[in-house]
């Protein structure tokens, strides 16, 4: 051991091919996942010269004329732009606010629980709903929510003395609820891990100093159990910035109807609608779109990055 | 040793064998690599009795590339593999069972990806079975697959009949008109007051009040109960052929949009009437097909009045207690007298193309004409004589059927003798195909397997339907039009968006989210940002251009 780190060190100033050399093994470790990085994240970003091209299949990539922003300016002309870049922004501002806090607080309490066994037990139950696909899961919510034949309704007539439920799925502005409250019934047992992981290294030690010195249970919480995860949650917090544009897409296509296109029609979904879904695909409009929301999430990303570097003194890069 | 020696020699001779038995039979039967769209309800293509029935008839071997249920999905296929069209492992032919939109076969035919064909078409030689269609069919079999190019990559099917022309019938519930002593309704002001008393009345008798009074869902057959009622104040074909456009009444040839019309505020004023006193349910915009049948199906009936195209939304129909309670009633006369039922032109759909890259093209020509033949457009949909269907003279004597009895034709010809169809099966491909037989041949067929005709049955509705819908549409429709590549994508969002956003904002009069008074000229507004003038204008070219 000792003399393995003696050899490291005296490579410090070597030439970077010596240096890899050295640790041959740990990099053909890193090969695969290089490989599959550039596969499957870096050579499709070629694709995006097609937001620049009025592309067809027949000339190909390459041979397809360049056209310039007019792409963009397609889209930014279109009557659903504006609607469908407020409904991402409002939905996936909303399920930040909602879900972020919501697993760190449901970990620090789970950890105040008394009784392992107890604990686990929630854990796991809270746990489950993450493997329900998305399919599953909203006809479930479908199902549940129906006002007639569902849960809802069912529970509605009983308790108000046989008068019908109102139809809340009819209510287009119920579906940004819907949609994030139904994430943190899905999510928030996953998400939560990440936390309780990170409180079960807290110092046992503080928790015993505090309570010799007299620490009631919130003020250790408060002192203690949070300082402790704070590190992990402005991670987590610059992560889920970097995602917020990507709101899932399949969730929102499958709870559209006539009644909530007003909010529900995201930037993903439209993409998906005029590219591949519509009679007459149009990928390169649709490049285009999903271009700008990857700018714009990237912008986002590096904000929130800097922020939180200030901040708490965490960041990813 | 020597054991191993001998063993070692029969191998390599029994390899050698299945070689040369492998070559014969290359030799003997072409293989033509078919992807086909998948139907969850066969079990089995290979051991498919339509398969082998094609097999053995043109003497080939098909081997099979599946393609997605799902239109949507297929459409994706499709479109990504027109990215690649000398890719090696293209089909030979393609069966997509109406999948693919006019504007994507157009846009995959110019790409290279389908075979235009209009000249095998016209062979007689080439086709002889589709050659043989009668003039009058043929011309609309060309004209529904002739693109905006001129050229035609695709060949449709075409089964005409009377029934699915106008799928939005409308079942009221006959039971609740009794207990409370009303009459069937005609016109929309006597619905209203029925559908009243239906919500006051405690029709199910149960002491709560629960009955919906309007209810159906925005699906593809017919349930879109508010535009059947729509129609009782200007004609519209909910949204379902060019994006809703129709001809205008007083000349029959200006293009104009319905649902900018006077008319149709009338008529969103009568529904939202409907919706405020509490008799038109708002899951009429959220339900799904699931909830639709449940819903229409409660062990306590709770549905006034839908619209339905087809039986099977009330399972084993002729004992269904729901259904029993339902009766067939005529479209709902409006103020003006407008009378009308959304008009389902059943254009031949387009079914099968033929891959440019393919090197058997004549067998893939030879391939698609033996879909056109008489027999083989009837096993194609009905599944093997003798099981499912028969001709037999002695099992016809005495048989009737609704178009019979109204007088359409003078006898039942082809009795269906199982259920086959509603069933998983592997005795046909589920009609996926070209096809062609004559509204002749289709009104002398009974489906026998609920015992002989009985015109008192209430599943029986053919006749009936016949009698009360089939006539009530404007005197003159617009025929499927098709744009050519720059008239679709200039119009690309009208043509993405309209349909969609016409039913959404329909939806939102009548619920209340829109205001009829204050809110419709910006309605119009929305209308015109997706760009409705330049569609009106593009579609009136089309037609005219198409006279």
């Amino acid at each position: 051991m000792a003399k393995k780190t003696v050899v490291a060190h005296s490579h410090g100033n070597a030439t970077l091919g010596k240096r890899i050399l050295d640790r041959w093994q740990l990099y053909l470790l890193l090969i695969l996942p290089l490989v599959w990085l550039i596969t499957f994240c870096y050579v499709p970003m070629g694709g995006l010269v097609l937001a620049f091209k009025k592309y067809t299949a027949a000339k190909g990539i390459w041979g397809s004329p360049w056209v310039g922003v007019q792409n963009f300016q397609k889209f930014f002309n279109s009557a659903k732009s504006s609607i469908v870049i407020q409904n991402t922004l409002l939905l996936s501002l909303y399920q930040l606010f909602i879900s972020f806090p919501i697993p760190i607080l449901f970990a620090l309490l789970l950890n105040v629980l008394p009784g392992v066994k107890y604990k686990k037990v929630i854990q796991t139950v809270t746990y489950i709903p993450y493997f329900f696909s998305t399919v599953v899961m909203v006809s479930l919510l479908f199902q549940l929510l129906d006002y007639r034949i569902g849960l809802y309704g069912a529970l509605y007539t009983t308790l108000s003395g046989g008068k019908v439920a109102p139809n809340v799925l009819a209510q287009g502005s119920n579906f940004r609820h819907i949609y994030v409250w139904s994430g943190v019934w899905q999510a928030t047992g996953y998400q939560a891990i990440i936390y309780i992981a990170a409180l079960s290294s807290a110092d046992q030690s503080l928790h015993e100093a505090a309570m010799i010195d007299g620490a009631s249970r919130f003020q250790r919480v408060l002192h203690i159990d949070i300082p402790t995860i704070l590190p992990t949650a402005s991670i987590m917090l610059v992560l889920a910035v970097g995602n917020i544009m990507n709101v899932g897409y399949e969730k929102t296509l499958l709870m559209q109807n006539n009644l909530n296109l007003n909010y529900s029609e995201i930037i993903s979904t439209y993409t998906y609608k005029v590219g591949l879904a519509s009679g007459v695909p149009n990928f390169s409009l649709s490049t285009a779109i999903g271009m700008f929301n990857s700018v714009i999430n990237f912008i986002l990303l590096v904000l929130a990055n800097f922020t939180s570097k200030r901040l708490s003194g965490n960041g990813i890069f | 040793m020597k054991k191993t020696r001998l063993l070692a020699l029969v191998l390599a001779l029994s390899m050698v064998m299945t070689l040369f038995a492998g070559l014969s039979i290359a030799e003997e039967k072409p293989v033509l690599k078919v992807a086909l769209t998948t139907s969850s309800m066969v079990t089995d293509y290979e051991d498919n009795y339509f398969t082998n029935y094609l097999e053995d008839k043109l003497g080939i071997e098909i081997e099979f590339q599946m393609l997605p249920v799902d239109a949507a999905d297929t459409r994706q296929k499709i479109a990504l593999l027109a990215t690649d069209v000398k890719s090696p492992d293209l089909p030979d032919v393609f069966v997509v069972d109406n999948h693919l939109t006019t504007e994507g076969i157009l846009s995959a035919g110019m790409n290279g990806l389908f075979l235009a064909v209009e000249d095998y078409a016209n062979n007689p030689e080439a086709m002889p079975n589709y050659n043989a269609i009668p003039a009058d069919d043929r011309a609309i079999l060309d004209m529904a697959s002739t693109q905006a190019d001129g050229h035609m990559y695709s060949f449709p099917a075409y089964e005409p009949e009377t029934w699915n022309y106008t799928p939005f019938r409308l079942f009221l519930n006959k039971a609740w008109l009794d207990k409370l002593g009303l009459q069937v309704p005609t016109t929309t002001e006597e619905l209203k007051q029925v559908l009243i008393a239906f919500r006051d009345g405690d029709p199910n008798g149960n002491g709560k009040a629960d009955e919906i009074g309007v209810y159906g869902y925005n699906g593809g057959y017919g349930q879109n109960t508010v535009a059947a009622l729509m129609n009782s104040f200007v004609y519209w074909n909910n949204g379902q052929l060019n994006c809703g456009l129709a001809l205008d009444e007083s000349d029959y040839d200006t293009v104009y949009a319905p649902f900018t019309s006077d008319a149709w505020r009338e008529g969103l004023r009568y529904l939202k009437d409907l919706y405020d006193e509490g008799v038109l349910s708002a899951s009429i915009f959220t339900d799904n097909d699931t909830n639709f049948k449940a819903i229409l199906n409660q062990e306590e009936p709770i549905v006034g009045l839908t619209s339905a195209g087809s039986l099977s939304n009330w399972p084993n129909a002729k004992e269904n207690k729901n259904f029993l309670e339902m009766q067939l009633i005529a479209p709902l006369t409006g103020p003006e007298g407008v009378n009308y039922t959304p008009w389902i032109e059943q254009w031949p759909g387009q079914e099968m193309m033929i891959c440019a890259n393919t090197d058997k093209v004549d067998l893939a020509i030879k391939f698609a004409d033996e879909f056109y033949d008489y027999e083989t457009s009837l096993i194609e949909r009905l599944g093997i004589e003798g099981t499912d269907w028969s001709r037999d003279p002695a099992q016809l004597e005495g048989q009737t059927n609704a178009y019979v009895e109204v007088g359409l034709t003078d006898s039942v010809k082809i009795l269906i003798t199982s259920s086959f169809w509603a069933e998983n099966q592997n005795h046909t491909w589920r009609n996926h195909g070209p096809r062609y037989t004559s509204l002749a041949t289709f009104l002398t067929i009974f489906d026998i397997t609920n015992g002989p005709f009985n015109p008192d049955d209430p599943t029986q509705l053919n006749g009936k339907c016949y009698e009360q819908y089939f006539f009530n549409r404007p005197e003159k429709l617009l025929p499927m039009l098709k744009f050519t590549e720059d008239e679709t994508e200039e119009n690309l969002d009208a043509l993405t968006y309209l349909g969609d956003f016409v039913k959404q904002a329909m939806a939102e009069f009548i619920t209340g989210v829109r205001d009829i008074d204050n809110d419709w000229d910006a309605y119009l507004a929305d209308l015109e940002s997706y760009g409705l003038s330049q569609l009106i204008a593009t579609t009136q070219a089309v037609y005219d251009r198409s006279k």
